[in-house]
């Protein structure tokens, strides 16, 4: 993660904190939030994907490249380290991102990750500073269209040090209506924006609502009401489980919020085939890969 | 049970929820199988400044990010307490 990323995030925390600028439990703050990052060869994930019945799960590369200056590493060795995760485990499948504004060695780079390394989506990162409605992203989508490849983007705020201004939902709306073959996934969108973007996923049958981040709904006691409202508007194959890995660490395990959909049946919420659709089902229909055989819960 | 509701770090954590829950209860009246959430009204936040204010009260660190998932009631809270 980029100093500048980390640092916003964490500004944003202490920020609704009454915590004295400079004080041990400022400095903890940081320790926590340092360790809910620290993974990097996907061990513990591993262990909790086990614990919580996930087969399988999808890895995003974020290219903040251009965002941030002092970079360890460049976007190329971000997706070399991403395909060796890849090769060490059949359970991850990756999206690439490429900041659209790195012309055309960018897209070569995104073409060689989606056609040789195993990447089977793109992921963009507008906060970044594009919208998915620019024109620079369109080659990109051509190259989605014909290798039937999902885009997800991120919808909604994040760390502070990135402008939020290309992260609302109708952002994609242009990219959706000129490649209509082509999915949109919209990150944490079920529950971010979450009217706006279930109107898009309501009358564009290429979009889709991502519910990862939903943890902060359940926190505050409304992801239910949440729920009622997809429900209401016949988007139940419309949503996409997603946890966020790592960010809600801190709150629950990967199995706390595989229950919490699981559990939305026993409050007729939604129904079994709902929760199977939810859960893994409404992912598989949109991915390019091949469906395991025993898979639980997730892809 | 019996040590976990008496001993002075589990007393710690007792009136620390007390203080920061939305609920108004005294640190007597909270129970041990009481979940922070949604019986106590402690939000994300409120659970950072609670085990904030436990480290700081016990000038010790307690918690990392493996102990913190796991605790979901007020007991989990003061069993970690107690074997830190």
């Amino acid at each position: 993660m980029p100093p500048a990323f980390f640092s916003g995030w964490s500004k944003t925390i202490k920020s609704s904190l009454p915590l004295p600028p400079g004080s041990d439990e400022e400095k903890r703050i940081d320790d926590f939030l340092y360790e809910l990052n620290e993974d990097p060869d996907c061990i513990s994930m591993l262990r909790e994907m086990d614990d919580a019945g996930i087969d399988r799960a999808i890895l995003l590369v974020i290219d903040f490249g251009l965002a941030y200056t002092g970079m360890e590493s460049t976007i190329e060795e971000v997706h070399l380290a991403h395909k060796k995760l890849l090769e060490q485990s059949d359970r991850f499948l990756a999206f690439s991102n490429v900041d659209p504004r790195r012309g055309q060695e960018g897209l070569n780079l995104f073409e060689k990750a989606v056609r040789e390394w195993g990447f089977c989506g793109m992921k963009l990162y507008p906060a970044c500073g594009y919208s998915p409605d620019d024109r620079k992203l369109f080659p990109y989508y051509e190259i989605c269209h014909e290798l039937r490849l999902p885009v997800l983007t991120h919808i909604g705020p994040t760390t502070a040090t990135l402008p939020f201004r290309h992260t609302q939902p109708a952002q994609v709306d242009d990219a959706a209506f000129h490649f209509p073959e082509v999915n949109f996934i919209l990150g944490h969108a079920a529950v971010t924006h979450y009217q706006d973007a279930a109107l898009l996923a309501q009358y564009r049958p290429n979009i889709f609502l991502d519910l990862s981040g939903f943890q902060t709904a359940v926190n505050h006691n409304e992801f239910r009401n949440i729920m009622r409202w997809h429900i209401a508007r016949g988007l139940t194959k419309k949503l996409l489980f997603g946890t966020d890995w790592p960010i809600h660490r801190f709150w629950g395990t990967q199995r706390d919020w595989v229950e919490k959909i699981t559990s939305l049946p026993a409050e007729s919420l939604v129904t079994e085939e709902g929760v199977r659709n939810i859960l893994g089902e409404n992912l598989l229909n949109i991915l390019p890969v091949p469906r395991k055989e025993h898979a639980k819960h997730g892809t | 049970m019996q040590s976990m509701e008496h001993s002075p770090e589990t007393k710690l954590a007792r009136e620390a929820i007390a203080r920061l829950s939305n609920k108004g209860l005294k640190p007597e009246e909270i129970q041990g199988e009481m979940v922070l959430n949604h019986d106590l009204g402690i939000d994300s936040l409120q659970f950072i400044r609670l085990i904030l204010e436990i480290e700081r009260k016990s000038a010790k660190r307690i918690f990392n990010v493996q102990i913190i998932a796991q605790i979901k009631t007020v007991n989990d809270l003061c069993a970690a307490v107690l074997r830190s």
